[in-house]
């Protein structure tokens, strides 16, 4: 097979006017590759973009039996009960706070990670550690929500013997709301830290030891060395990393809260994605759900769209 | 780089050391915990002190002969396997072939259908649209609603393609020039360059299918279809959300025994646990093709 990336120069000009005829031509000679793309286009036609039919449930009421159709319009109605609800903003305020938090400390942890096991000069000791930071990554939220119920456990939990043992009282951490943020941040920053350095790992891998080199016999001690040549060589891949987690900053682990959480602590650990589960599947207040849902998506597309000019810019000056 | 190093790196060195272990430790403590949990006897687990954590009071297998005993859970391990294998086998297929696909940019609408994919990574419909989607195909109480909705996730398909670049166009065209004929290129040039890609897709997939739970509990209500997760889910979480909540216990059935209960999670992460360490590189590939060019 000819390869398509490789059209000869001379039809290049004229692919701009390229007309129905010549593309079905061009199409049939490579219909193999057509018929590969079949199953997948059939998947992001149905899967993809069928749910997206869907929406406009955020503006009918929707009745189940009648379907999406044949349901009512009933234009803003669910977006200004919506804006109305003091239970929605606490969720949005809630889910907003958690993010922040996220990034705050889930975005320097494996960076930090990543400096210090590219200090270690054991070779084996360095895989040895990064293999088991790994293994969180690994294992699902129940699994790990479940954990760290145990962990957290009043009477059997390592950290309340810890704190007993330090003269405190057991305290039902899981049971509190006050403290459901810092249980889900540190969880997370524990299941991330790992696996989140690899790509700092890479790139730390890419310096060219001769800049090392060069520096010591400038005089520049280790310490040195680290600011002045490891760290700056992160800048690049962390804006990067920073963009793309502020342009995801609505999307807080639904699969890390949903598990972690209980009614207890609705007022701090309740997200928009948990809300809209319990709204719509729950409750099964379909229209109200999906009116919560399209909302979290729409101001998530605007955070990313305006992120992604800022990456674009970001790359321009070198990063 | 240095040979002779200072006292004050030697002391760097030892405080570094010092701290990355304690930070695996942090890691592993509680897999630990469990485990010795797990081999305990049920009653020891109340009855020990903080120093005596971290090795089983009294031994016993008889938490691992419970779980095996229950139906229960057999019937949860037979379906996570299915859907495991089923739909890492498809989910596999269906990626590479359209990888290989939309890496012939210069083919009529293939960037447009590139872009379609690329913007399901901005934008879905959200979960009650997909819900009722998949509700309205019929798939709601069937297994394969655990497999078709989830069939090619864009970012994964996005890095095999970005793989797929990495083949260079002459290989293909020589072959041709050769005689060989489209299937043949595929089977036989194609293929064998992309198996680091396709083992990364695969592992990907499994433990993404090991590890789903939240589309087999809205999609599933059938208890004979339930995944392991979620059986999880119900014995670790469900329980300790009921003890909180003042619902009353009476009425609920017997709360499992924390030995039981460790013995389940290792059961589950066992087979991940045994492999990833030998996988490792593969799902470490991924994550670096998908950081050089999105």
């Amino acid at each position: 097979m000819k390869s398509p990336d490789a059209i000869p120069a001379s039809q290049a000009p004229a692919r701009a006017r390229i007309d129905m005829g010549a593309r079905w031509r061009l199409m049939c000679r490579y219909k193999l590759i057509y018929l590969l793309l079949l199953p997948a286009a059939a998947y992001f036609v149905l899967f993809q973009y069928g749910p997206m039919y869907g929406i406009q449930i955020a503006f009918k009421d929707f009745k189940l039996l009648k379907g999406i159709w044949a349901s009512e319009w009933v234009g803003f109605e669910h977006f200004i009960a919506m804006f109305a609800s003091p239970r929605f903003w606490q969720v949005l305020r809630n889910t907003v706070v958690i993010s922040v938090l996220k990034l705050l400390f889930g975005f320097p942890a494996p960076i930090l990670f990543a400096i210090l096991l590219n200090e270690l000069i054991n070779v084996r000791l360095k895989k040895s550690v990064q293999t088991i930071s790994y293994l969180p990554h690994f294992i699902s939220w129940v699994v790990l929500a479940g954990i760290v119920y145990e962990v957290l456990s009043p009477s059997l939990g390592i950290v309340n013997h810890l704190v007993e043992a330090a003269g405190g009282r057991p305290h039902n951490f899981m049971a509190d709301s006050d403290w459901f943020v810092a249980v889900v941040v540190i969880s997370y920053v524990w299941q991330t830290f790992g696996w989140g350095s690899i790509i700092y790992l890479a790139a730390l891998a890419g310096i060219d030891p001769q800049l090392y080199e060069a520096a010591q016999i400038d005089g520049a001690g280790r310490l040195q060395r680290t600011m002045s040549i490891t760290v700056p060589s992160l800048y690049p891949v962390m804006v990067i990393v920073f963009l793309l987690r502020v342009g995801n900053l609505l999307e807080v682990g639904f699969d890390q809260i949903f598990n972690l959480q209980n009614p207890t602590i609705y007022d701090t650990g309740d997200i928009i994605e948990t809300y809209t589960y319990r709204k719509g599947i729950i409750q099964q207040d379909w229209s109200y759900a999906a009116a919560v849902g399209l909302f979290n998506n729409t101001v998530g597309l605007i955070l990313l769209l305006v992120v992604n000019r800022f990456t674009r810019v970001a790359r321009e000056f070198g990063f | 780089m240095s040979v002779l190093r200072t006292r004050g790196e030697r002391l760097f060195d030892a405080v570094n050391i010092t701290v990355l272990c304690l930070v695996s430790a942090v890691v592993l403590i509680p897999f630990w915990l469990l485990l010795v949990d797990s081999f305990s006897t049920p009653e020891s687990v109340y009855l020990r002190e903080f120093r005596a954590q971290f090795l089983p009071v009294a031994w016993s297998i008889t938490a691992y002969e419970t779980v095996l005993q229950k139906s229960a859970i057999g019937t949860a391990y037979a379906n996570t396997l299915f859907r495991t294998i089923v739909g890492t086998l498809l989910n596999t297929l269906v990626t590479i072939a359209a990888a290989y696909a939309i890496s012939k940019r210069r083919l009529p609408f293939i960037r447009a259908f590139t872009f379609l994919v690329v913007f399901t990574l901005f934008f879905n419909g959200g979960l009650i649209p997909r819900f009722l989607l998949v509700r309205s195909v019929g798939l709601l109480d069937s297994r394969w609603a655990l497999i078709w909705p989830v069939l090619v996730q864009a970012y994964t398909l996005l890095i095999a393609r970005n793989f797929m670049f990495s083949i260079p166009d002459s290989l293909e065209e020589s072959a041709y020039i050769d005689g060989a004929n489209e299937i043949t290129i595929l089977w036989r040039i194609i293929l064998p360059l992309s198996k680091p890609i396709i083992a990364t897709v695969a592992l990907w997939g499994a433990v993404m299918h090991w590890n789903a739970w939240f589309d087999a509990l809205i999609y599933v209500t059938d208890h004979t279809k339930i995944v392991l997760q979620l059986l999880l889910r119900r014995v670790l979480l469900e329980a300790q959300i009921m003890s909180m909540t003042d619902v009353d216990l009476e009425t609920d059935t017997a709360v499992t025994e924390e030995t039981v209960k460790a013995a389940l999670i290792f059961i589950s992460i066992g087979p991940i646990v045994i492999l990833y360490p030998f996988a490792q590189k593969y799902f470490i590939r991924g994550v670096l093709i998908g950081s050089v060019k999105g």
